[in-house]
């Protein structure tokens, strides 16, 4: 009999080793957290993304983003459905792991990851030109803007690897103040500014050539990053089967008013050829600088009052309005840029971190600091790319639509996975509870499939393919981050004994209790 | 004061002993239930249910350890470990849960730059808890 003290575990021997305390996730987010959060993503998209677009597609820039807000109806229905249903962080990548296979899951995971940090560097690149307002070098010289676009992400590493915590208050705060500015913004365009003739004017004259306009579109995608906030933050969420959806709706609804409102407002605020020379970078400080001058505040007081005191009151709350937007607005974009980046780079490293927890990629890069207790490593790896994909803007002047088309690529072909994971979960998995079901469905071999998701799954994949064909920057940037990903997934799992699609074993998730 | 479900959060600090011996004697007296809670809370960097082995490990030591305070009392505890953003709500949505009488928090004695601080959760748990709360800070020397 051997003793106890000399007992050595057998080659083979497996060990699970279980916490004894009884473990609780505190799921604290709701309706308002979440839109919240989402908006704020979503939100910001919109200082920059006018601008690429416009650069791209010139007059056909309102119609570019109403056809991509259709696609983005469609991927926010096909993720409303996906996150009541598996309501844990992962979003595209979970959906795909779910729909097929480990394999299908980290392509869409790693296409997710790569608009991740693709979005860190397109709206670090963006700060530095609202901030021309207060010193003009930042919008006018390359050196200036790159060097302070990558100062700014690799503050944001330093800050997210030390871990600083975020206010969810001031969040709310500023997606409040965000959206009262856009809408102020709209309502005042369409008083001062708006003149139908022109608007339908500047679309003729300046309509691009038919591959700019499918480009447009392709790019005008970038408008709608951050659909996959929400999907990634359903395992904080009360109910996220119930909520989800609701804030995914209520989100898109209010993105998409605000989205068109401003792009109608931008149009009437000056020409195309303005737009894209002028005001790439910051389109919505032009639409400020352009409504600065329309308000000509006695004239207007004049014109609406008769009586002098009212008409001095109104010119005067006239004149501070004329004064203050457009450092208003240099000062917000500024800050939601700032955010979003921070936000980018805390999705990517969760993301990470997931991918590695499911066996992906190298657990190594979601190693967490010891004192810190933050991926440290994702963090700075994924930050470091984002920086090294601003380089070029030293001396690329057109980079900044390099940016959305690098986005468009990352981002067509995860949400395309997205659809087709849904579809295929409708097919092969039709028993999973679907608290949030969409309707409008077409019958495949005895199975219901959403009209939504197959239009969406047609939409993306032909916008993925246009880019690949069309933009041969995003082509061979793209299918290296791909190759390099995938490379990496086949040797680990190789080295692993990991079957590339079968999945690996996963931690125990049943000591979990989540309320 | 009469107590039936005290909450005593612990977190790995030198309070915690006098935490846990002050929570066993008040329930001792009130034949009241007595849980213990750890948090560990988890940056926004990571998704909210990562597993963070070294984390894990510490909350057991401290659970381990607090359960034996209480052992040594002769009081039973139910013990809990929580992962959530922010220590200061869990503390006070497990309170609200479990429909807790009474929360008990330790505090060590520390100066942040010359000045006695409060930390960041008590503030929180004094101003937004649904019970009364006692808080136990360990003696200066």
């Amino acid at each position: 009999m051997s003793s106890s003290n000399n007992w050595q575990p057998k080659l083979g021997d497996k060990f699970v080793r279980r916490p004894r305390i009884r473990l609780h996730l505190r799921r604290v987010l709701g309706v308002p957290g979440l839109f919240s959060t989402a908006y704020g993503d979503i939100g910001s998209s919109i200082y920059y993304a006018l601008g690429i677009v416009v650069v791209v597609a010139s007059g056909a820039t309102p119609v570019s983003l109403a056809i991509a807000g259709i696609f983005f109806v469609f991927t926010a229905l096909s993720y409303a459905e996906g996150t009541a249903m598996l309501p844990e962080a992962g979003g595209s990548a979970s959906f795909a792991r779910h729909g097929f296979n480990d394999m299908v899951g980290f392509i869409a995971g790693w296409a997710l990851m790569f608009g991740y940090v693709v979005t860190i560097s397109i709206s670090a690149f963006t700060i530095p030109s609202y901030l021309g307002y207060f010193w003009e070098p930042l919008k006018i010289s390359p050196t200036f803007g790159t060097a302070a676009a990558m100062a700014i992400v690799l503050i944001l590493i330093v800050i997210n690897v030390f871990g600083i915590k975020e206010s969810s208050l001031l969040n709310l705060f500023l997606t409040i103040l965000d959206m009262g500015t856009q809408i102020l913004l709209v309502l005042l365009a369409l008083l001062f500014l708006f003149n139908p003739a022109v608007f339908v004017e500047r679309i003729v004259n300046y309509w691009p050539s038919t591959p700019n306009l499918i480009f447009g579109v392709a790019i005008a995608a970038i408008a709608f990053t951050g659909i996959e906030t929400i999907s990634q933050m359903a395992e904080e969420t009360r109910r996220p089967q119930v909520r989800s959806p609701r804030a995914l709706i209520l989100t898109t609804v209010a993105v998409l008013a605000i989205s068109g409102g401003l792009s109608v407002s931008a149009f009437s605020a000056m020409t195309p050829a303005e737009m894209a020379s002028e005001w790439a970078k910051d389109p919505i400080a032009g639409i400020a600088h352009a409504l600065s001058f329309a308000i000509v505040p006695g004239q207007l007081a004049a014109e609406w009052f008769s009586e002098p005191g009212a008409q001095i009151v109104v010119a005067w709350v006239l004149g501070m309005v004329r004064a203050l937007l457009p450092l208003l607005i240099a000062l917000l974009a500024a800050t939601i840029l700032f955010v979003a980046t921070n936000a980018g780079l805390m999705g990517i490293s969760r993301l990470a971190f997931s991918l590695g927890r499911f066996q992906m990629i190298p657990p190594a890069m979601s190693r967490v600091h010891s004192k810190f207790k933050t991926p440290f490593i994702a963090i700075i790896l994924f930050g470091l790319v984002a920086v090294l994909l601003q380089v070029p803007g030293f001396f690329m002047p057109n980079l900044f639509e390099h940016l959305g088309g690098l986005y468009a690529f990352g981002s067509m072909l995860s949400f395309a996975l997205a659809h087709l994971a849904i579809i295929a979960l409708r097919v092969r998995k039709p028993e999973l509870p679907r608290p949030f079901r969409l309707g409008w469905n077409i019958k495949f071999k005895e199975r219901e499939v959403p009209v939504t998701a197959l239009l969406g799954l047609l939409g993306t994949s032909v916008v993925w393919v246009v880019v690949v064909i069309m933009q041969p920057y995003s082509r061979w940037v793209g299918l290296a981050w791909m190759a390099v990903g995938i490379g990496v997934y086949y040797l680990f799992r190789w080295r692993k004994g990991i079957s590339l699609r079968q999945a690996a074993d996963k931690p125990e998730m049943s000591v979990w209790d989540i309320r | 004061m009469r107590p039936k479900k005290i909450l005593v959060a612990v977190s790995g600090s030198r309070a915690d002993d006098e935490v846990v011996k002050l929570g066993c004697d008040l329930a001792r007296k009130a034949k009241a239930t007595v849980h213990i809670v750890y948090v560990i809370e988890v940056k926004r960097s990571l998704p909210l249910d990562a597993v963070i082995d070294s984390e894990m490990k510490r909350a057991e030591e401290v659970l381990n350890h607090a359960e034996q305070v209480a052992s040594d009392r002769d009081c039973d505890v139910e013990a809990d470990l929580v992962q959530a953003r922010d220590v200061g709500p869990a503390i006070v949505d497990e309170a609200r849960e479990r429909g807790a009488d009474l929360i008990v928090l330790g505090l060590d004695y520390k100066r942040r730059f010359g000045l006695f601080s409060l930390g960041r959760v008590i503030p929180y748990v004094i101003e937004e808890a649904p019970c009364r709360v006692v808080i136990c800070r360990e003696p200066m020397a």
